[in-house]
């Protein structure tokens, strides 16, 4: 057994100096990445739910910004498809927990009913996608932003409405996740760490798959899109046809999140439809950095973390959203790339310190960084007096 | 504060996590490089002490409506848990420790409630919940609160469905960790009841917020009347979603089916925007008789006391009755701190954080088990009188309906002449006989 565990820690230690000595390739990040989501699992019960709720926003704001940062189309209506994914789950779990049960045993309907829930959640996010999709690519920029909001906010007046009976208004659904009886083995679904492993399993799935279609010839045209949809066109791709697929595509990713939420929270309310639901992975993927795959996840992070350090405090929590605000002026004005940019950003500069002190110690170092600092500032009192625009390096 | 917070975490990072990781030689580079990650560890690491419930005090955690249309609510209770603590604290606290109420926003959103809930229970380690006020949220809270095993003692919050046992209808979800210590729609509605029955009306209309509590009070509105034999028709009913603007397609819908009096469960921003659009629509000339379920907790707290003089409104908690000397005490604390008349709200939130001090006491225990064997059946006293809690865990507290009627001496309405009407467990249950609604009682 302790070779065995030793054999494994010699392993990983050998992928950490490989990943020191070789630099960071993906491959070896992303496994890091893993490893940092089953450490998490070991931790105190409320962090473990304040990273899964975490890991579900992250879905989101990526799934978002497929859209978003990649085909250059601003939605503000994806909490349409969140929504959908929450009741899709919630309304199956209501109604059809017993038919199932019927069909698999008692054991393992909890299991079956999330599963059919969680598809029908995706389901009906595409069947709302569809003609959604069709109608909103058709117009740019703020008028897309706009028609979207607006199948937004019909979608949740819609879920308010209680049509026949089925949304429960704004009282919203109960989501119930049983216990589940395998092999000899029981446990609930809802168990906090159980959820964790779902939640973790599903997100780290579909943020690879998000992951593999942007790095495939169907995320290339998605660029050449959001470049200059003009040439894309030129080069004979259907623009219209390709940003509707993207369009679908991201929203079926959004209502994957949107069924994990419902699960998290127990419940399926409008809220989780409401355009400021919207808002929300258009400001985790802005603070993070839209040009960059991991932005929204950083973006997520801060946002989620942030919003908790201020809920500590009673008396900032009723202002949380002045934080952010300040946050997203700071974001927009100085770090054109996002957070992930500014990460970027700082660790350039640091190597460029590194460089400076290899080649003539430590007197060259200070000097660099005083002369970058300066620099720095000196561009940035410019930019604030002669307000220069500058476009974060992207043509929009 | 805050500031503090990371640097444990930091440190707390460097002899559990980063020990694996310490004999490899992390430069600059790559720590920058696993940021990312690694402030995600960190913040997991450091939050072990997260929990403010040391050895020697007695938290509570309190979930209310802080923010939106309807966050007058919640600043009430804050102020009857404030008072509560003071009292508390200045007197020897409970069994000598220091009681302290964490108040946190629901934002009227199941979502919210739930993290919140969460949040209390396993990073500020509370001993009791309390608070809530809207009943789609306790509803989608109760089941959770059995799953925790914490006790909830609910202060606001009217929905009969979290006192009724679960299985009693199908959306009874009322369990042995749920108590409530203020009243039900069924006690407030069959004070309404009686109050119909000794007026001249009979054509009855209602409009109220389209959700379940607009639709429960009309529901037991109804199952009321008829179930206490009073003469009256149901003409019509109006469900303006919550926070409406324009209640004049509503108005004029109830104005033409001409009832001779109407039933409003309206409350909040929503219920004082009505009003004033009800008045400019000449509906206080045409209709008789208005009652207002939850008038007075919304009057009180409002500016200019919007309620119409002469019209019917209901209270959980009245601070002139009874007049008793506890009640008066906390009456003139209250004026004196806040420099209004107490709503019911407040005095449930007061009386909530009192009834933790006794089940402590008495049960000389925090555990959720004893506090729970504590409340079941407990006896109590506090500004509203005297009361015990049912087999369903709910407080025997009257129905209070009175007169709307402008004191000068308080420079605010109250309500004059005023009613208490008992409603004993028999006699709602027996009024109920024939509906299939539940009494939550």
């Amino acid at each position: 057994m302790s070779t065995q565990n030793d054999g494994l820690v010699d392993r990983i230690g050998n992928v950490g100096r490989q990943a020191i000595g070789n630099g960071w390739t993906t491959e070896r990040f992303a496994l890091l990445g893993l490893l940092a989501l089953v450490v998490v699992s070991v931790g105190p019960q409320f962090q473990v739910y304040l990273f899964t709720e975490f890991l579900i926003i992250a879905l989101f704001a990526v799934a978002f910004n497929l859209l978003y940062g990649y085909t250059g189309l601003l939605s503000f209506g994806h909490a349409m498809f969140f929504g959908a994914g929450a009741y899709g789950l919630a309304i199956v779990l209501r109604d059809y927990q017993s038919a199932i049960a019927e069909i698999v045993g008692t054991g393992l309907a909890p299991l079956a009913t999330f599963v059919v829930g969680g598809i029908a959640g995706v389901a009906l996010a595409l069947l709302i996608a569809i003609p959604v999709g069709y109608l909103s690519v058709r117009l740019e920029e703020i008028y897309f932003a706009l028609i979207t909001l607006a199948f937004g906010m019909l979608f949740y007046s819609l879920l308010l409405q209680d049509p026949y009976g089925l949304t429960n208004g704004s009282d919203g659904i109960f989501v119930a996740l049983g216990g589940v009886e395998l092999g000899g083995t029981e446990f609930r679904l809802a168990g906090r760490r159980i959820y964790y492993y779902i939640t973790a399993t599903v997100v780290t799935i579909s943020i690879y798959g998000i992951w593999r279609i942007v790095n495939s010839p169907f995320g290339t045209i998605c660029k050449a899109l959001r470049e200059s949809p003009d040439r894309a066109a030129a080069l004979g791709i259907n623009v219209s046809v390709h940003r509707w697929m993207t369009f679908i595509v991201s929203a079926l990713f959004v209502s994957i999140a949107g069924v994990l939420i419902a699960g998290f929270s127990s419940v399926a309310t409008p809220n989780e439809a409401h355009w400021s639901m919207s808002a929300t992975p258009v400001v985790a993927t802005v603070i993070g950095g839209a040009s960059y795959f991991g932005g929204p996840i950083v973006g997520a992070f801060l946002y989620h973390y942030v919003r908790w350090g201020i809920s500590r405090f009673p008396a900032l929590e009723a202002y949380w959203e002045l934080f952010f605000g300040i946050m997203l002026i700071v974001v927009v004005l100085y770090f054109k790339q996002g957070a992930a940019g500014g990460l970027a950003m700082v660790g350039a500069w640091l190597r460029n310190v590194q460089a400076a002190y290899d080649r003539g110690g430590a007197n060259a170092a200070t000097a660099f960084v005083r002369e970058s600092i300066g620099e720095k500032l000196g561009s940035m009192m410019s930019r604030s007096t002669t307000g220069r625009s500058d476009d974060g390096g992207t043509d929009r | 504060m805050w500031l503090t917070v990371v640097d444990k975490n930091i440190t707390r990072d460097a002899d559990g996590i980063g020990s694996s990781t310490s004999g490899t030689g992390y430069d600059r580079r790559t720590i920058l490089k696993t940021a990312t990650a690694g402030a995600g560890l960190t913040s997991i690491a450091g939050c072990l002490g997260g929990g403010s419930g040391g050895s020697g005090s007695v938290t509570l955690g309190a979930m209310n409506i802080l923010s939106g249309f309807a966050s007058l609510y919640g600043e009430e209770a804050e102020r009857g848990y404030d008072l509560a603590v003071e009292e508390i604290n200045n007197n020897g606290g409970i069994d000598g420790n220091d009681v302290e109420v964490i108040v946190r926003d629901t934002e009227a959103d199941s979502g919210t409630a739930t993290q919140q809930m969460t949040s209390l229970i396993e990073e500020d380690g509370v001993d009791g919940l309390m608070g809530l006020d809207s009943s789609g949220v306790a509803q989608n809270i109760a089941p959770q609160i059995k799953q925790s095993q914490m006790p909830l003692m609910i202060t606001h919050a009217a929905t009969p469905y979290v006192t009724s046992p679960e299985g009693e209808s199908e959306d009874s979800v009322g369990n042995d960790y749920v108590f409530r210590c203020s009243n039900t729609v069924a006690h407030d509605m069959y004070g309404a009841a009686q109050v119909a029955s000794e007026l001249d009306a009979t054509d009855w209309a209602t409009i109220g917020p389209d959700y379940a509590f607009g639709y429960d009070t009309w529901a037991y509105f109804q199952a009321f009347a008829e179930g206490m034999g009073v003469d009256a028709n149901f003409t019509t009913e109006q469900y303006p979603p919550l926070a409406t603007s324009d209640y004049s397609p509503y108005i004029s819908s109830i104005l033409d089916a001409e009832p001779d009096a109407v039933i409003t469960p309206l409350w909040g921003s929503d219920l004082t925007t009505f009003l004033g659009q009800a008045e400019d629509s000449g509906w206080f000339d045409q209709i008789d008789h208005t009652l207002f379920s939850v008038g007075m907790g919304t009057d009180l707290p409002s500016d200019g006391s919007p309620l119409p003089e002469g019209e019917w409104a209901s209270t959980r908690y009245d601070p002139f009755v009874p007049d008793t000397e506890e009640n008066n005490t906390f009456l003139e604390t209250y004026m004196e701190e806040y420099d209004t008349l107490p709503t019911y709200n407040a005095e449930g939130a007061y009386r909530a954080v009192y009834l933790y001090k006794k089940a402590i006491e008495e049960g000389g225990s925090t555990n959720a088990g004893d506090l729970v064997d504590q409340f079941s059946g407990m006896q109590h006293t506090g500004p509203v009188g005297e009361y015990e809690f049912t087999e369903t865990n709910q407080a025997s507290v009257a129905s209070i309906w009175g007169e709307v009627t402008y004191s000068d001496e308080y420079e605010s309405n109250v309500l004059e002449p005023v009613e208490r009407y008992e409603a004993a467990p028999a006699d709602v249950r027996g009024a109920l006989e024939g509906s299939d609604l539940p009494p939550g009682l």
